[in-house]
């Protein structure tokens, strides 16, 4: 637990499964919050994030600068993701319906169906501006609300200090706030 | 107020923090503490934590379900199970990639399999017409068959479908089965084409046989009895076909059936019987009924008559037909004669076929019978005369009918025919042939009725008999009677006097009717007296005509009755004559001095010989000729003892005797006549005297003497001295040299000889000719006549002309004075003499002139001392009349002898140091020695490439001088000699030098030596080579050094070294490094010794890492490139196949999803 992400990195270049488990529980929800920003699916998302991960662990020695991890993971996790909408699209081509689209189409049971369409627009109205923020912002504010972590955990998983965390926070929050108001009139 | 504001920024700060829990201890502490007294930070506050709260039940449902690392983690751990996983965790990039190239792989097979198919042609839809064809199973032989029949009308696919069957047939026999579907109904013509081309294409069993049989029952639609026949018939034939098929399996099947369908006319014959079937022919129902049958039944024919009877059928086989023939009656003889008709129409003989037909068919149709047989007999198609010519078989009906002969007799019994024949013999006797004539006809119940012989006068007889025989025995009686001689001619006529003599019956047979009546009415005494008496005139008329009439019968029945020939006897040589007479004729020719005297014994010498002189004169000539002619006649025994004493009078020139006998018929024919009279013999003398009688001998001689005036001279007075008798003398002089003289004369024959030697003695005969008059009556040989004609020597050319070519070292215009001095001294006669000057260097002279042989030599001396001689060439003429051998023509032309080519050419070539020094150097030998430099030059354009050439002539002597101070000039790499054909103007006392300056570096080297060092530093070693190439006297060319890139450099050197010092600068150019390259090369053709040299091509290269791998690069692209190319082409095959197919069957799963998506919704 001690380890910082870097020694982590090496150790799992030479092969070391536990090491990379340690990466992986450090930012597997990061990785999830950011798959889940393009692939508004939990489903799918985690389906990704686990493909993405297995990815990771194959071509983990491609990581030269251990510093990196963190962005090359996630042009891992995009190039899954691409991958994932390409071959999604390809099967709606093909007009092979799959059962787990169909089942996404079906709504949540726990809403009625306006309230459960005023959500979704508002979610989406929501990751619209997520997306349009400067990372550093955004990746805190999609830990914490995205991925639903701590503030403990949102620092382990984009592994900065309390403070840099504290800022990056209230400033993305400020500017989320801003960004909702405006829009909101 | 300030550290309140302070602390408000920081609260505000911390806001977020705060939020999501991320303050401890004394920050929480401080900051709760500052929101429960700042109203406005907790408004602040309580907005954050709105806003936080909205959006995270905003996204309440969108967090991972917990557990959700420990999934993860989980999904990690487990082994990759399936293949679709693994291959999913291929890299996409990879992945694709590997699509790519399988689905590029699987292309190209394809394109290549595809490919392969196309190429070899084994693509299941490809044109394969050629197999289709020769499967004949597939299409069917017979088929076909019924298409040539059908399409007979066609054109060219016709014969070809034709040919498909001839070639079908010959390998498969025709099954039968199939055979009723051929004909079409409607034309009977057709079907009975099939039918017989079947029976005769199969040659199969008897079974086919009688499949094709049960067809053409079939085939033909009754329409009336004529269908019957005709199938009956069929069945006769097919039974015949059947059954000879069976016995003799041996006839070839290959020759008839590629005869079959090729036959032209069969085409055509099965064509018209469509047609005429088609038709319908409205004509009488014979016709009607031969033309369906008969013209197809000859179409069949074609093919059956060549081997289905004549082969198959054996004799043994028509025997036996023939027998049937006889013995089955009416029936079988109908079904044997159409088998025959129909089987092989002209076998037998029509009138038997028809006859056979008739009798069969119709009662009582003489006229179809007649009919019928016209047909048959109206000429076949052409191509049928010859085979039925060959295969007509014993006629089996033959011995049933009466021979023709007896059957022609009977006819004539009737006819009343005078025959009277002529015949002409020439035998040996004639007494002897009469009577054998006479013995011969008694023979033969004839007799002789008459005799007339003639005896000729040369005792030759000849004779005519007249002989009487029955007529009948005239033919024998001729053919006895050839036996008597040579039959010279011989004429045989008939008179048919039918008509008269049965005319002249009926006439006395109703005279004779007449006279009955008119005797009963005399005999009755009825009626009246006048009656009575007009009756009794009538019968003396009657009776009259009656005689006359049987009289004329009579005479007609004694000529038909008995045949008059007419022979005629002439003994052989009937024409010789029975005598001649001969004549003799004496002609004479008597020389003798006194013509007088021996005329008047001669006369005296006939007259007691009792001779008769018919004419006779004696006639005197001028200077004294006589000449007496008699003619006389003498008996012919007393012509001898005449001749004798004529011969006495002088010397006879001339006697012929000429006895001829002649016959009066004018032929000299081969029998001796009987008798010669011998008439009186005819004596023609001459007698005369030798004044003016031409010599025997004249010899005519031409001759050239110097001086024909004193020739002349000098002639006549050997002529006076030999007591000759000069006829004509004549001397002309119009010039010196044109003066001619021409002397006629006799001299005895003794002195002949002696003159013509001092004739000839030193002078030129041109000609000589001695002419033999005819031994006629005026020539004797008593003397010899000469003429001469004398020529000056200088009108006559000389035989011998020579052309001198000569060239002279001094001036041109000296020697030409000197030779022409030498001639005048030499009495030469000199025809033309010039000497042209055009300018300085270019000096001729000609001289023509004629010399004695006696003074030849000297003439000859005096021009090779002033010149040497080029060319000569003698023309000796042929020894024709006016030619002299005494002297010679010489034509010399003069010339100086530079415009003489040497004969010999020296083309040198001369490598020097420093060519102009070289070039300078020679130039000034040269002009030491005196040669005539005819061209010299130096090229000094190009400092590195002086060249120079010189080219002059030298004297021979000088040469070895002049080759020193070439040799001096520079080294000789190169010697051409040539010298020229003998045959051109050209000398051999001078040389021609062309030399060539070359510098010695511009020589090609003799050795190339290439190498390629690899040395650990270039720079060290390229220095050391050109510190070693000067200890070798070598010369550097061209020296590059060049770098590459760090630790790679290389240096090329170019170093020339004398040959004998190259095994040292290679031996150190070893030392150097590894050699990795080492050629060498040699020049033959450059020049070996002192000056060869050695080129030394080197290549110093630093050791060198990339370059292997850049080549082996290279041609992996290089590989790879061209794999790419070929599976590009395989690839666009595969595509241009597949994507079709493809294509297609999506389009179907499409399709059928659709219908199937409906037919669900549907429901």
């Amino acid at each position: 637990m001690t380890e910082t992400d870097e020694v982590l990195v090496q150790r799992s270049h030479t092969g070391d499964r536990a090491a990379f488990e340690e990466l992986v529980r450090r930012t597997a929800r990061l990785v999830f919050s950011r798959v889940y920003l393009e692939v508004p699916n939990v489903h799918r998302a985690e389906d990704l994030v686990q493909e993405t991960f297995l990815l990771a662990w194959r071509s983990i020695r491609q990581v030269t600068d251990p510093k990196g991890f963190r962005s090359w993971l996630f042009s891992v996790a995009h190039s899954a993701v691409v991958d994932s909408i390409r071959r999604d699209s390809r099967k709606k081509r093909a007009g092979l319906h799959a059962p787990d689209s169909a089942l996404l189409a079906v709504p949540d049971h726990r809403d009625s169906p306006p309230e459960a369409a005023q959500r979704t627009e508002e979610r989406a109205r929501v990751l619209a501006i997520l997306r349009s923020l400067p990372e550093e912002y955004r990746l805190p504010l999609m830990l914490r609300y995205i991925a639903g972590a701590d503030y403990e955990t949102i620092g382990r998983e984009l592994g900065i200090s309390n403070g840099s965390l504290r800022g990056l926070l209230n400033r993305g929050m400020a500017m989320l706030r801003t960004e909702l108001a405006r829009q909101r009139v | 107020m300030n550290a309140q504001m302070l602390e408000h920024n920081e609260v505000l700060e911390k806001l977020a923090a705060y939020i999501a829990g991320g303050l401890f201890g004394h920050e929480l502490d401080q900051f709760e503490s500052h929101i429960a007294n700042c109203p406005h930070c907790a408004a602040q506050l309580q907005e954050a934590r709105n806003m936080d709260l909205a959006i995270t039940q905003l996204f309440d449902n969108a967090r991972p379900i917990p557990g959700f690392e420990d999934r993860v983690l989980q999904r990690l751990r487990q082994p990759v199970h399936s293949a679709a996983a693994s291959w999913r965790l291929v890299h996409p990039a990879v992945r694709r990639a590997v699509t790519g190239i399988a689905a590029a792989l699987v292309l190209g097979a394809i394109g290549y399999v595809a490919n392969d198919l196309v190429l070899n042609n084994r693509l299941p839809f490809a044109p394969q017409f050629a197999s289709t064809f020769t499967q004949p199973r597939t299409l069917g032989a017979v088929g076909s068959v019924s298409s040539v029949s059908e399409d007979i009308d066609g054109d060219g696919d016709v014969k070809f479908l034709k040919r498909q069957l001839a070639e079908s047939t010959r390998s498969h026999a025709v099954p039968p089965k199939v055979l009723p579907g051929i004909s079409p109904p409607a034309s009977d013509a057709n079907g009975l084409v099939d039918a017989k081309s079947n029976v005769v294409a199969t040659n199969g069993s008897t079974v086919q046989s009688r499949g094709s049989l049960q067809l053409g029952r079939q085939a033909v639609p009754a329409n009336g009895p004529d269908a019957y026949y005709y199938r009956e018939s069929l069945t006769e034939l097919s039974a015949i076909a059947a059954k000879t098929d069976a016995g003799h399996l041996a006839f070839g099947s290959s020759p008839s059936s590629s005869n079959f369908g090729r036959t032209p006319s069969s085409d055509v014959d099965g064509r018209r019987a469509t047609e005429l079937a088609a038709k319908g022919v409205p004509s009488v129902a014979g016709e009607r009924l031969v033309a369906p049958y008969f013209k197809p039944a000859d179409t069949a024919a074609d093919q059956k008559r060549t081997w289905a009877l004549e082969p198959r059928l054996g004799a043994a086989e028509l025997e036996k037909s023939a027998e049937q023939t006889a013995t089955r009656g009416k029936e079988v003889r109908l079904h044997n004669g159409f088998a025959v008709l129909g089987d092989a129409a002209g076998l037998t003989k029509p009138e038997n076929a028809a006859a056979a037909w008739g009798e069969a068919h119709f009662e009582n149709a003489s006229g179809n019978t007649s009919i019928i047989a016209q047909n048959v007999n109206s000429p076949p198609p052409p191509s049928l005369d010859p085979l039925s010519a060959e295969t007509t078989p014993p006629n089996p009906t033959a011995s049933q009918t009466p021979p023709p002969n007896v059957q022609t007799q009977l006819q004539l019994s009737a006819r009343k025919i005078i025959r009277n024949g002529e015949m002409e013999f020439e035998v040996e006797a004639f007494d002897s042939a009469a009577a054998q004539v006479n013995k011969i006809v008694q023979e033969e119940g004839g007799y002789v009725s008459s005799t007339d012989s003639e005896k000729l006068p040369n005792g030759k007889v000849k004779g005519t008999l007249a002989v009487r025989v029955p007529p009948d025995r005239l033919d024998t009686l001729i053919l006895k009677l050839r036996a008597l001689g040579d039959l010279k001619t011989q004429k045989i006529a008939a008179q048919d006097v039918t008509k008269v003599y049965y005319d002249l019956e009926s006439e006395l047979k109703a005279a004779r009717a007449m006279e009955e009546r008119l005797l009963n009415i005399i005999k009755t005494g009825k009626g009246e007296i006048k009656d009575l008496i007009e009756a009794e005139k009538q019968l003396g008329n009657y009776r009259e005509k009656i005689e006359k009439l049987e009289g004329e019968v009579r005479y007609y029945n004694n000529l038909v009755s008995l045949s008059t020939l007419k022979i005629t006897l002439s003994e052989k040589d009937i024409k010789s004559a029975a005598f001649a007479s001969q004549s003799e004729s004496v002609s004479m020719g008597i020389e003798t001095d006194d013509v007088e005297k021996a005329r008047a014994d001669a006369i005296k010498a006939i007259e007691e010989a009792k001779g008769r002189v018919v004419e006779s004169n004696l006639k005197k000539f001028d200077a004294g000729q006589l000449a007496a002619t008699i003619v006389c006649e003498i008996a012919p025994d007393a012509s001898g003892p005449l001749i004798d004493r004529l011969k006495q009078l002088g010397r006879i020139a001339r006697l012929d005797i000429d006895r001829k006998q002649t016959t009066p018929s004018g032929s000299t024919g081969a029998p001796p006549p009987t008798r010669i009279d011998k008439k009186d013999t005819r004596f023609s003398i001459s007698i005369y005297n030798l004044a003016n009688i031409a010599p025997r001998q004249t010899t005519v001689l031409n001759l050239a003497v110097t001086n024909v005036e004193d020739a002349y001279k000098s002639i006549l007075d050997a002529v006076k001295a030999r007591n000759g008798r000069v006829v004509s003398s004549a001397l002309n002089r119009q010039k010196p040299e044109q003066t001619t003289g021409s002397i006629s004369f006799e001299v005895p024959s003794a002195d002949a000889d002696a003159t013509l030697a001092e004739l000839r003695r030193e002078r030129d005969v041109l000609s000589l000719t001695v002419t033999e008059n005819p031994d006629t009556n005026n020539v004797t040989t008593a003397k010899r006549g000469f003429s001469v004609v004398i020529t000056s020597l200088a009108t006559v050319p000389p035989r011998e002309t020579e052309t001198q070519v000569i060239a002279t070292n001094a001036r041109v215009a000296d020697a030409y004075r000197a030779i022409l001095d030498v001639l005048k001294k030499a009495d030469a006669r000199i025809l033309v003499s010039q000497l042209n000057q055009q300018d300085a260097s270019n000096v001729n002279g000609q001289l023509d002139f004629e010399v004695l042989r006696t003074r030849e030599a000297d003439v000859r001396q005096a021009i090779s001392a002033q010149a040497d001689l080029i060319s000569r060439s003698s023309a000796r003429s042929s020894d024709a009349e006016n030619t002299v051998d005494s002297k010679i023509r010489i034509s010399v032309k003069l010339l100086s002898i530079d415009r003489i080519s040497p004969r010999e050419t020296f083309t040198l070539g001369i490598a020097a140091k420093d060519v102009p020094v070289s070039y300078r150097t020679l130039l000034s030998a040269l002009h030491e020695q005196g040669s005539r430099v005819i061209q010299s030059q130096l090229n000094e354009q190009d400092v590195q490439n002086i060249t120079g050439l010189l080219d002059f002539e030298v004297v021979r002597e000088k040469r070895p001088a002049v080759e020193k101070a070439i040799k001096d000039a520079g080294f000789v790499y190169s010697r051409v000699v040539a010298k020229v054909a003998d045959t051109q103007s050209s000398v051999d006392t001078k040389v021609r030098i062309v030399v060539n300056f070359m510098n010695l570096d511009r020589i090609a080297p003799r050795e190339t030596v290439t190498m390629r060092v690899q040395v650990p530093n270039t720079d060290s070693a390229t220095a050391t080579l050109l510190k070693t190439s000067d200890s070798a006297s070598a010369r550097i060319v061209e020296s590059t050094q060049s770098k590459a890139g760090p630790g790679e450099s290389s240096s090329h050197i170019v170093i020339e070294c004398p040959l004998a010092k190259a095994d040292i600068l290679r031996q150190q150019l070893k030392d150097l490094g590894a050699v990795q390259l080492l050629e060498t090369a040699r020049n033959i053709q450059s020049p070996d010794g002192e000056i060869a040299r050695t080129r030394f091509d080197i290549s110093l290269l630093s050791p060198d890492v990339s370059r292997s791998m850049g080549g082996a690069i290279r041609n992996g692209w290089e590989v790879a490139f061209r794999g790419l190319m070929y599976s590009l082409s395989l690839i666009v095959i595969g595509i241009l196949f597949v994507a079709p197919w493809a294509l297609a069957i999506f389009g179907a799963v499409r399709l059928f999803r659709r219908r199937k998506t409906a037919t669900i919704s549907a429901a």
